[in-house]
């Protein structure tokens, strides 16, 4: 610190000493720095931000990557439910703890702990189906893609990667070794062998072309899912005119497509992280269409397409729940994560635990109570379409 | 176990009978004792550590070697009296610090820092950005007697640009 007084100009200098005399703290002047990125390490990301204009030093230190990582770091280890849903121009967004395992089971309840507020999103952007990729999301508005950085509050729009492309799929991966995310993105609406690739925060932010190995087109109703720095989608393969359905795979470091054959031939409901491996969820039904359980597919190895399966009971089923609730995820420890897709005031998030065939209840008190909806025009009426992104981190990348 | 008995002493001068266990929370002292450069009858003078502070880090000490006694004799012990016992702690660490100046604990957190307590410095540093996260930029300034560098301009670009942060 002394060193960046001496660097000030003498004006600065003379109004430094005049406040150090009145508010001396001797015990501050002497402070190292790096107990000082311990503190700031500490706080939430709007204060993090605020406290950006408190000096040249302070902005430096909590801009550079070695911060970010380290808060990144500090984030993963207590992963956020990112919960959002759209009311006219406005985004209502809200993160929860996911982590809060109690050993009880009485229903554990919420006010605080909970990160809340409303901010505009972009004209006519669309929020397909998608997932949290170490703290980004990504969306589309018409055939441009388009990333949010909940925990920053910022959208970026990204340009349209071909000019002849009417639809397209894009999915985002993140590469843990470099520390990049990267976008990947093709025609939606035929098969295709090549792609668009752009790295966000690149020096010039471009798409580059490149070939897919296999001649493809996603299915866009399904999303993307980036494991360990590789993003899975699925896909109708091109065999000689004839549309194979399987998975594709994108190795977010190398830029390789490599293709996996389904577990069981066909699309599946969702593809989802399972214990650091990724899994397939497909429905068992009986009979009337009734999901009496849900079948785990767990890759094994994508080389030899080797899958391991594992049956569970549909919790709901004998409560007809289903319909309220959806599965969002699985956490670390194993718990399949259900949440509701409307909501009135307030709402449960269920966390299941296979092994034991039993539930967590964790309610969220007056997510959107009458003071709530009277502030914000929401009306009365049931809140519908709630997006659900677990395992979301908080990332403070500036886009 | 063993209660050997040391003393520390303060840079003003105030000395302290503590147990070995306790000391041992601190990764100096410990090491201290590993090669053996501790006379028995001989205080470890810490220079940068006054009495005041040096009494709430043996009181931080005394307080934390009781639980680690307690993990290796009840290691079966269940999920709910682990979970009994965590809370006590986190009790018992809120009211130790609920009762500290953000100057004390400043002073606290460098005395740690030294003596390389790591999680007496996890705990100060949690405490300290709690206190912090909702002050403005200037009381941060004020408490962290840090000088104002940006130009008028600088500042309020800052704050354009992340005006949701200063909401």
């Amino acid at each position: 610190m002394k060193q960046r007084e001496e660097k000030t100009e003498p004006t600065h200098r003379k109004r430094s000493r005049r406040q150090s005399s009145s508010t001396s703290n001797p015990t501050i002047l002497c402070f190292p720095l790096d107990l000082i990125l311990e503190i700031l390490l500490r706080l939430p990301a709007k204060s993090i931000v605020r406290f950006r204009c408190v000096s040249k030093l302070w902005s430096s230190l909590t801009t550079d990557l070695y911060f970010r990582n380290l808060y990144e770091t500090r984030s993963s280890i207590w992963p956020n439910l990112l919960m959002f849903f759209k009311k006219g121009v406005n985004l209502f967004v809200y993160s929860f703890p996911q982590h809060n395992q109690t050993s009880n089971d009485q229903p554990h309840s919420y006010s605080h702990h909970v990160d809340s507020y409303r901010m505009k999103y972009p004209k006519r952007c669309c929020f397909p189906f998608t997932e949290s990729v170490h703290g980004l999301i990504c969306f589309r508005i018409d055939s441009k893609p388009i990333i949010w950085n909940p925990t920053m509050r910022q959208f970026i729009t990204l340009r349209k990667p071909e000019k002849s492309w009417k639809g397209i799929a894009v999915f985002l991966g993140y590469d843990p070794i470099e520390g990049k995310h990267k976008l990947v993105c093709m025609p939606r609406d035929n098969t295709c062998d090549e792609c668009r690739i752009l790295t966000l925060g690149s020096s010039q932010e471009s798409w580059r072309k490149i070939k897919t190995n296999h001649k493809h087109q996603p299915t866009y109703r399904y999303y993307g899912q980036c494991i360990n720095g590789v993003v899975y989608y699925q896909a109708y393969i091109d065999h000689n005119g004839k549309k194979n359905p399987a998975i594709m795979s994108f190795d977010v470091k190398s830029e390789k497509f490599d293709m996996i054959e389904l577990p069981c031939g066909s699309f599946v409901k969702m593809l989802i992280p399972y214990h650091g491996k990724l899994a397939c969820v497909s429905n068992n039904t009986m009979n009337k269409g009734v999901v009496d359980g849900i079948t785990l597919w767990t890759l094994e190895d994508g080389e030899k397409h080797k899958w391991s399966s594992k049956q569970f009971l549909a919790p709901f089923a004998y409560r007809s729940m289903e319909t309220d609730f959806k599965l969002a995820g699985i956490t670390h420890a194993g718990e399949f994560i259900y949440v509701p897709s409307t909501f009135l005031n307030s709402f449960y998030i269920l966390y299941f635990d296979p092994k034991n065939n039993n539930f967590r209840k964790v309610e969220f008190r007056g997510v959107a109570d009458q003071v709530f909806r009277l502030g914000n025009e929401l009306g009365e009426k049931r809140l519908n379409r709630l997006h659900t992104f677990p395992h979301h981190i908080q990332s403070l990348l500036s886009l | 176990m063993s209660s050997n008995m040391i003393m520390l002493k303060s840079s003003d001068g105030a000395s302290f009978e503590i147990e070995e266990a306790a000391a041992r929370k601190s990764k100096i002292i410990a090491n201290m004792i590993e090669v053996e450069c501790v006379d028995e009858d001989k205080a470890i003078p810490l220079q940068n550590v006054t009495g005041n502070i040096l009494a709430l880090v043996i009181e931080y000490c005394n307080k934390h070697i009781v639980d680690d006694d307690d993990d290796v004799a009840t290691e079966e012990a269940s999920e709910e009296e682990e979970e009994a016992k965590k809370k006590k702690v986190d009790d018992w660490e809120a009211e130790f610090m609920n009762s500290m100046s953000l100057e004390t604990m400043f002073e606290l957190l460098l005395a740690a820092n030294y003596l390389n307590i790591k999680s007496l410095i996890d705990l100060v540093c949690q405490t300290i950005a709690n206190n912090i996260k909702d002050k403005t930029p200037e009381e941060v300034r004020k408490i962290f007697s840090i000088e104002n560098d940006f130009t008028p301009e600088e500042e309020e670009e800052i704050r354009k640009e992340n005006a949701w942060a200063f909401g």
